[in-house]
């Protein structure tokens, strides 16, 4: 066995361009179809390689880690799934063929091919079989991120002595000379310049931006050191956490990233009120967080990718634990399955402390728009204050879902047909706050009955009907509005009810029976595990709603310079690919010590 | 015109085999002002056609092309759907440029500046649709059933305020522009006859956004107009202005400006307007004898006019076979002055000596510059594979090619020599190269003129 050590000069090696390159391509290259909870959904079985995490041959202290394990078995599925089959066919990909760069790059692929003697994807698919790793620490000039290790693990032997024996020549070219190591007996050391350091053995390869770095990193590979980073504590935690076996994962050593910064990472407050809404909480938890860790696992129609953060949310302050529920109940609930469902959103929080503690949670600069929406308020609902009168009404979830529209309002169709929505708000207090969401929506039904009125358009009466007990205010034009390309404003009547302590509101009165339907008789059952937001998205019905608008998508294409065909062609190839995935989710779960968010996807 | 030449002589036809058949720069300039630029293609064709083929092909209609009526059809139908004027407003730019009748595009955007309405006012892009497809109707037609029409045209008569003509209250905004703007010009009626002239068109209205002819509200007594007392309505009143001598005056007066030269001698103008009543106002033959007159081919009439915004940025679309992004030419065009189905007033666009100021100056050149060099505009076709079919490659013949195609005019031998020693001396590829001469230019001064 024969190992060598080649010192390169740095802009020759860039192991982060290329790790995020792969990383980029496999997530370009998963899609989505039916969505599963983790409760009931096999676990993934990863394409892992023979051996362990090459974290144990990485040195300890790492600011940063990632590993990809069988990436070369994701490559050969990538190359012969229908998917790229179906991009290369597009009309995009034959115009990208016949740019100058592309062809620059393929001329590129070609002489490497011919250099290695080998086709590329066969080469990556034989070479990155095993497991890839990439580390990286910290520069005593205080750059977190200064110096990085790869190490590559588990590659066919034969291929790899193909690459080093086709490689050397140039290396020699390049001066990299070579230099015997005392860590691996029989390896030698290049050395030029000592900025980049890499080493390959039959099956292995390691590189790493300094001398000190690589021996180590080959004192752990061939076992005769320890203190590698898998027995790092915040590893360790990690690990104990999210598993050790994916087909990529990644930490992120907080701790030692904010030693390094001198500063939390993340802001304390934050300049946008939805970015609150939303991710608040989860900077809050990873500023204090040790780690936080990222793990993708692929199967041959799903991929998962769930990210970690450490920390119990419910140690946190008073404002922040507005963001969480309770990691021992169901969190936010689910989201109405209605037919044909394009997408919905769901999430929690805890809306009427939100707003008393905005102060403490949003930047200086947002808070007089606050004082602004107040007013705003105040002429539509006078006599109430929002924060002490509205808010608090308001309970801890809120739920938006997105399905196709009825028209049954008219009599003929919009000319752009808009999804049809449902906006599900829970009451705190049931009685008081559906009175008042009650006020609201024909308050706003009054003003946009006049501002149709305004524009010619037909006016509207607000009527009711009784649906399954439910009492539902809806609007009704006087006339109905006849054609088949209706005004973008037509496409909307809206309805309201009140279901329990739900107040629904929606673009038409159908959807919100197929509400009143969902919200009394769940098609999903309880016992699924805590979710803080959820989201998710039909592509099936998504690509429907896009084609119900295929003109003006294709009128759109020929105004930025396309011809009719090529602009047929496009929203056409758009469409399949929507088609080719099943289903989309984006979730967040509150555990016990942790939070985790997870991205799902199924595709056909 | 030469000075010896009389105006109706300068009307008489061009005969081009008198000066060895008809030129490149003869077919530019006719093309350029027949349609929005010229690619070299077409100005090949038109050398090889001739005038007469040439000027019957572009007068004569054309059958459209399957592909130009997919991609109209949807554009419209897309305005339609999406109620945004600014749809409507890529939908004409498109037709414009791809029609097969371009002459057509070019009337029509004449009379819309004659007739002009905005939706500004009117709010309604089928109605606006509707008026631009009154005016194509007749744009090369006949100006009576044109005039007639607008009188009872609906986005007319919300932009002048038709439904507050009532007997009892007529509104003089409809009656007094009909003399004024639309066919007679100032000076040539009284303030009586527009206000008997209202009570004419009192009543004509819209109603469930159709022409509605309310008798309730119009007021059928006798009027007096132009010295005729009659029972007279609306239509009466538009004869009666078409009747008027300074009517054909006032529209030959327009077509000069437009297609021939910035400042129209009285002699021409009476001239042409004999022709227009010769004619009964039936444009076809009149544009026949006025594209293919003497005076049209006059070194007076060649690189005459500053190019409208619609001609400087249509015609690079053109000249240069881009693929237009429409959608980013419309804030352009506005900023330029030129907002089609939005004119700045009931008058239109002045247009001439005002397109240019020292902003708008700025604004072209970047046009150029942004058209050239970058894609948020468009992407010219490639340049290297647009001048390979030229007998050679060299820096001189390639910026002749451009000054040809661009400015149809031949270089002084000092900017011919500096925009070869150009190419010849930046760095880049010679793609970049031609494109840099391209955008000088674009830039020049008689790059402003068709």
């Amino acid at each position: 066995m024969s190992h060598r050590v080649f010192s390169l000069c740095q802009s020759g090696l860039r192991p982060t361009a290329l790790l995020a390159a792969f990383v980029a391509l496999l997530l370009g290259h998963a899609s989505s179809a039916a969505l599963a909870d983790p409760a009931t959904t096999p676990a993934i079985q990863v394409q892992a390689g023979k051996s362990d995490s090459l974290a144990g041959s990485l040195p300890a202290g790492a600011t940063g880690y990632a590993e990809i394990t069988g990436l070369g078995h994701l490559l050969e599925r990538l190359q012969n799934s229908s998917y790229l089959q179906t991009l290369k066919s597009t009309p995009q990909f034959h115009e990208l063929e016949k740019a100058p760069q592309y062809q620059q790059v393929d001329a590129v692929r070609k002489i490497v091919e011919a250099q290695l003697g080998m086709n590329l994807w066969k080469a990556a698919e034989e070479l990155f079989g095993g497991r890839l790793a990439l580390a990286v620490y910290p520069k005593s000039d205080g750059n977190p991120v200064g110096n990085a290790v790869a190490v590559l693990r588990g590659a066919n032997p034969a291929v790899l002595t193909q690459v080093r024996e086709r490689i050397e020549p140039f290396l020699s070219l390049a001066n990299a000379q070579p230099e015997a190591s005392d860590v691996i007996p029989g390896t030698k050391l290049f050395s030029n310049g000592g900025q980049a350091f890499v080493a390959w053995g039959d099956s292995w390869l390691a590189a790493a931006s300094t001398r000190e770095l690589l021996d180590k990193s080959l004192g752990l590979l061939s076992g005769k050191e320890q203190g590698a980073l898998a027995n790092d504590e915040a590893f360790r935690g990690m690990s104990a956490k999210m598993g050790s076996e994916h087909v990529v994962r990644a930490f992120a050593n907080m701790g030692l990233l904010t030693k390094a910064k001198g500063s939390r990472l993340t802001p304390e407050k934050v300049d946008n009120p939805v970015v609150s809404m939303l991710v608040g909480g989860i900077l809050e938890l990873a500023a204090a967080s040790p780690y936080v860790g990222l793990a993708l696992d692929v199967s041959d129609h799903r991929f998962v990718v769930t990210s970690g953060i450490a920390g119990d949310s419910r140690q946190l302050d008073e404002a922040h634990r507005v963001f969480f529920s309770d990691p021992a109940g169901p969190g936010t609930p689910d989201i109405p399955q209605l037919p044909s469902l394009i997408g919905g959103f769901t999430f929690h929080l805890d809306l009427a402390n939100w707003y008393k503690q905005r102060e403490k949670l949003l930047e200086p600069q947002v808070l007089p728009g606050f004082d602004q929406f107040e007013t705003g308020i105040a002429n539509l609902l006078p006599g109430k204050d929002v924060g002490e009168d509205i808010v608090p009404l308001i309970g801890r979830n809120v739920t938006f879902v997105a399905a196709p529209q009825d028209y049954s309002h008219l009599d003929g169709k919009p000319g752009v047909k808009l999804p049809g929505f449902g906006l599900v708000i829970e009451l705190a207090k049931a009685e008081e706050g559906g009175d008042l969401f009650q006020l609201f929506f024909q308050t706003i039904s009054a003003i946009l009955n006049l501002a149709s009125g305004q524009q010619k358009h037909e006016p509207w009466v607000m009527k009711s009907e009784s649906y399954k007990d439910i009492q539902i205010s809806y609007g009704r034009y006087l006339k109905k509005p006849v054609g088949n390309q209706l005004p973008l404003v037509f496409n909307f009547m809206p309805a309201s009810a009140r279901v329990g302590n739900k107040f629904i509101i929606s673009s038409s009165i159908e959807t919100c029976r197929q509400l009143i339907d969902q919200l009394q008789s769940p098609t999903r059952g309880p016992g699924r595990p805590n979710r803080n937001l959820d989201f998710e998205v039909h592509p099936a019905a998504l690509a429907d709603i896009l084609e119900a608008n295929r003109e003006v998508f294709q009128a759109r294409s020929i105004q930025q310079g396309s011809d009719s065909k090529k602009a047929e062609a496009e929203f056409s190839t758009l469409l399949e690919l929507i088609r080719f995935f099943d289903s989309f989710r984006l979730s967040t779960n509150v555990l016990p010590e942790a939070f985790q968010v997870q991205l799902e996807g199924s595709w056909k | 015109m030469s000075d010896s030449q009389t105006p109706a002589a300068a009307l008489r036809p061009y005969d081009p085999s008198a000066r060895g058949g008809l030129t490149r720069r003869d077919a530019t300039h006719l093309l350029w002002r027949l349609q929005y630029g010229a690619t070299q293609a077409e100005i090949d064709q038109a050398f090889t056609a001739g005038l007469q083929n040439t000027l019957e092909r572009r007068l004569t209609p054309q059958p459209e092309s399957p592909q130009f009526q997919s991609a109209d059809n949807l554009l419209r139908r897309t305005a339609y759907d999406t109620g945004n004027i600014a749809d409507l407003k890529a939908w004409w730019l498109y037709r414009m440029l791809h029609s097969a009748n371009p002459l057509v595009e070019k009337l029509s955007l004449f009379w819309h500046n004659h007739f002009a309405t905005s939706n500004a006012k009117v709010q309604s892009v089928p109605n606006m649709a509707a008026q631009n497809d009154l005016i194509r109707q007749h744009a090369a037609g006949n100006f009576r059933p044109l005039l007639h029409g607008m009188a009872r045209d609906v986005a007319m008569l919300v932009w002048l305020d038709g439904n507050a003509n009532r007997k009892r209250q007529p509104n003089e905004n409809f009656a007094r522009e009909v003399m004024e703007l639309f066919s007679l010009d100032v000076g040539n009626y009284t303030e009586r006859d527009i206000k008997e002239a209202a009570r004419a068109f009192s009543g004509w209205q819209v109603r469930d956004g159709k022409f509605w002819f309310n008798p309730l509200q119009h007021d059928s007594g006798s009027k007096t107009v132009f010295g005729k007392s009659a029972v007279l309505n609306g239509d009466d009143v538009v004869d009666l202005c078409l009747a008027q001598p300074a009517c054909p005056r006032f529209l030959a007066q327009k077509l000069l400006r437009t297609f021939v030269v910035s400042a129209p001698d009285a002699g021409l103008i009476d001239a042409l307007a004999q022709r227009i009543r010769f004619h009964d106002f039936a444009m076809t033959p009149v544009l026949r004898e006025l594209f293919g007159s003497q005076l049209f081919f006059s070194p007076e009439a060649r690189t005459a006019l500053i190019k409208s915004p619609l001609d400087l940025v249509l015609g690079a679309y053109r000249s240069l076979d881009s693929h237009p992004k429409l959608s980013n030419a419309i804030p352009l065009l506005a900023a330029l002055g030129q907002d089609v189905f939005e004119p700045p007033t009931v008058k239109g666009w002045d247009g001439g000596r005002l397109w240019i100021s020292s902003a708008s100056i700025l604004q072209r050149a970047n046009f150029a510059t942004d058209l050239v060099t970058g894609n948020r505009l468009g992407t010219i076709a490639d340049p290297d594979q647009s001048v390979s079919q030229l007998p050679d490659g060299t820096s001189e013949t390639i910026v002749r090619h451009y000054a040809d195609l661009l400015l149809n005019r031949d270089l002084e031998p000092d900017v011919l020599s500096r925009l070869a020693g150009y190419m010849n001396q930046s760095q880049g590829a010679r793609e970049q190269r031609i494109r840099g001469v391209i955008q000088l230019i674009m830039t020049m001064p008689e790059y402003q003129l068709v």
